[in-house]
């Protein structure tokens, strides 16, 4: 403990109460960080959960079987576990929103950071995040009573549990995620640069396409492998509208007709929950199988963007 | 006020007639009258707040894309009045380049800072040669043509500054701005900016604001000095106090204000 220094100066009128001080500090100190702990000692717990359960998976069912199988039949009296029927719904649903949710949140993010008067923009950006906040049950219900109907009429052979319907509006779901990323990107690229390139005589487009953008690049392809991340792990959209019909893997391609019913990794893990598949079971135990599976490939796509971002980005100074 | 007109046997590029410049409802700028001789290097001077960049981005146009700004009275540019309906603001600064107070080099390689505006200009020669000539002109040459694909970024401050200068040259301006050009760099890129500036100034018209005087001494045959009025509630506005040749305005002033200012006394 340092001495007070106060005490040897002549005129003492100053006693600030340094004990005191030096406990409290010591005491936020521990007292924050233990709740920094333990919010990272539960993620620790749940993943921790999630392969030790795995582990007792592949205890009974091979891997090569987990990985080969070309049915996804846990709840069958003769099962077969071919994870891939899931992956491929989940990447088949996860795609279709990106299509929807990457051309629709880049040019909506170029438009209220480009050219949006400030006061529509200072409006219409946080209206756009209250989108986030809709429910995704709500999404679901949307999918199923509004989009589908729709569907069927413009397309044959829809069904009433389809993975595209679910995909479109899951799009629409992850388009605020992917736009506001977009958009604190491209808002970040400096001023001064497009200063630079409208003082060389450039029209505002050129600016956005030859400068804006390729300065904005890195935060914007973070920006969609996130909402990829987001729409590989969207549950109650796909678990409402695509149905729970895991698609045999044929040659024929049929598993990827996005008209018909599908079953996802997440929502294969709701329909297991919400049964009463009993403790240790091997049906229960697939459910963490699948949710490691799903927990690797979110946690993959959170690494990429990561890295994508801080590799790429442009630094000004 | 009497302002001194400014004797000059020469052809004016460009004259300001009662400009007044509004940010929102605040005036910035008021009823500025003057105008740029061809071939010289014109500074603006005065004190923080003064409104002279504001005039500078004004001459081509950068003013109106900061949210809020106007724009009264007259910019004539060689018998075109610059805020007329019917002229493009991305012609105006094609004519007339631009400078900024810190580098703003664009995160490509060297060689491409330059050879996109030539082509965005639509340049019907030998791009590289244009380039290669822009550099030379900004004196960088020697320093950067064995690295030409490097990012502009790995430069140093002051040949950024130099990248930004040839990157306005390349496009061939008739009337080149500079925003304080040098105010981000160390003394002996200062100089070095100084020096090549004294050589443009034999072939373009050049308008350079600056808050050192012994630069505007150095470099400028005209000088206006801004100064700012300041009223009860306390915000002043900016106005041209005194325009006349640099040795004029800095020996023999007219104006007490110029003379506290240019000795030193205030600012």
């Amino acid at each position: 403990m340092s001495e007070n220094l106060a005490v040897s100066r002549p005129v003492s009128r100053w006693k600030p109460q340094r004990k005191l001080s030096q406990w409290s500090e010591r005491i936020v100190y521990c007292l924050f960080g233990a709740f920094a702990l333990l919010s990272i000692a539960t993620t620790a717990g749940i993943i921790a959960s999630l392969i030790v359960e795995a582990i007792e998976f592949f205890k009974v069912v091979p891997f090569t079987q987990f990985l080969f199988d070309r049915e996804w039949t846990p709840l069958f009296a003769n099962p077969q576990y071919g994870v891939f029927v899931l992956i491929f719904a989940t990447l088949m649903t996860a795609t279709i929103a990106l299509s929807v949710a990457i051309p629709l949140g880049i040019l909506s993010a170029i438009y209220l950071s480009e050219y949006a008067p400030p006061r529509l923009r200072r409006w219409l950006k946080p209206a756009l995040e209250i989108l986030a906040g809709i429910p995704s049950v709500v999404h679901g219900y949307f999918a199923l009573i509004f989009v589908t109907p729709i569907l069927q009429a413009l397309i044959p052979g829809v069904e009433v549990f389809n993975a595209l319907s679910a995909g479109l509006v899951m799009g629409i779901a992850i388009l605020p995620l992917v736009a506001s990323l977009s958009e604190d990107a491209i808002f970040a690229v400096p001023q001064s640069l497009r200063q630079g390139a409208y003082a060389l005589g450039t029209t505002r487009r050129e600016a956005i396409q030859n400068v804006v953008l390729p300065g904005a690049l890195s935060g914007i392809v973070g920006a969609c492998i996130l909402g990829m991340a987001r729409a590989v792990g969207e549950t109650m959209i796909v678990t409402i509208a695509a149905g729970q019909n895991p698609r045999p893997i044929n040659p024929d391609l049929s598993f990827l007709d996005p008209r018909i019913s599908v079953q996802t990794m997440t929502s294969f893990i709701v329909q297991v929950s919400q049964g009463d598949a009993p403790v240790n079971s091997i049906e229960y135990k697939t459910i963490f199988a699948v949710g490691m599976t799903l927990f690797t490939l979110t946690l993959l796509l959170n690494i990429c963007s990561f890295w994508f971002v801080n590799r790429f980005r442009e630094k000004y100074e | 006020m009497s302002l001194t007109a400014p004797i000059v046997d020469t052809e004016t590029v460009l004259s300001v007639e009662n400009l007044s410049v509004y940010y929102g409802n605040f005036l910035a700028l008021k009823d500025v009258n003057l105008s740029i001789p061809q071939h010289y290097v014109t500074a603006f001077i005065g004190s923080s707040g003064c409104g002279k960049s504001t005039l500078l981005r004004c001459l081509n146009r950068m003013n109106e894309l900061i949210f809020g700004s106007r724009v009264l009275g007259k910019i004539n540019y060689r018998g075109t009045d610059l805020y007329a309906p019917t002229v493009d603001p991305v012609d105006v600064r094609r004519q007339i380049g631009m400078v900024f107070q810190k580098p703003n080099p664009f995160p490509k390689s060297i060689y491409e800072n330059i050879a996109y505006p030539i082509r965005i200009n639509g340049y019907q020669g030998d791009v590289e040669e244009l380039v290669e000539q822009s550099l030379r002109d900004a004196a960088l040459w020697d320093e950067v043509k064995d690295k030409l694909k490097q990012n502009a970024l790995s430069l140093s401050g002051g040949q950024q500054q130099r990248l930004c200068i040839a990157r306005a040259l390349a496009i061939e301006p008739d009337l080149l701005l500079m925003d304080e050009p040098c105010s981000a760099l160390d003394p002996i890129s200062t100089a070095r900016i100084e020096e090549l500036i004294q050589q443009l100034s034999q072939q373009y018209t050049i308008v350079i604001v600056t808050h050192n005087m012994q630069q505007a001494s150095r470099v400028s045959q005209m000088t206006a000095f801004f100064n700012t009025t300041s009223d009860e509630a306390g915000s002043g506005h900016g106005y041209l106090a005194e325009y006349g040749s640099t040795e004029q305005i800095f020996s023999d002033p007219a104006q007490d204000v110029t003379r506290d200012y240019v000795s030193g006394r205030v600012g």
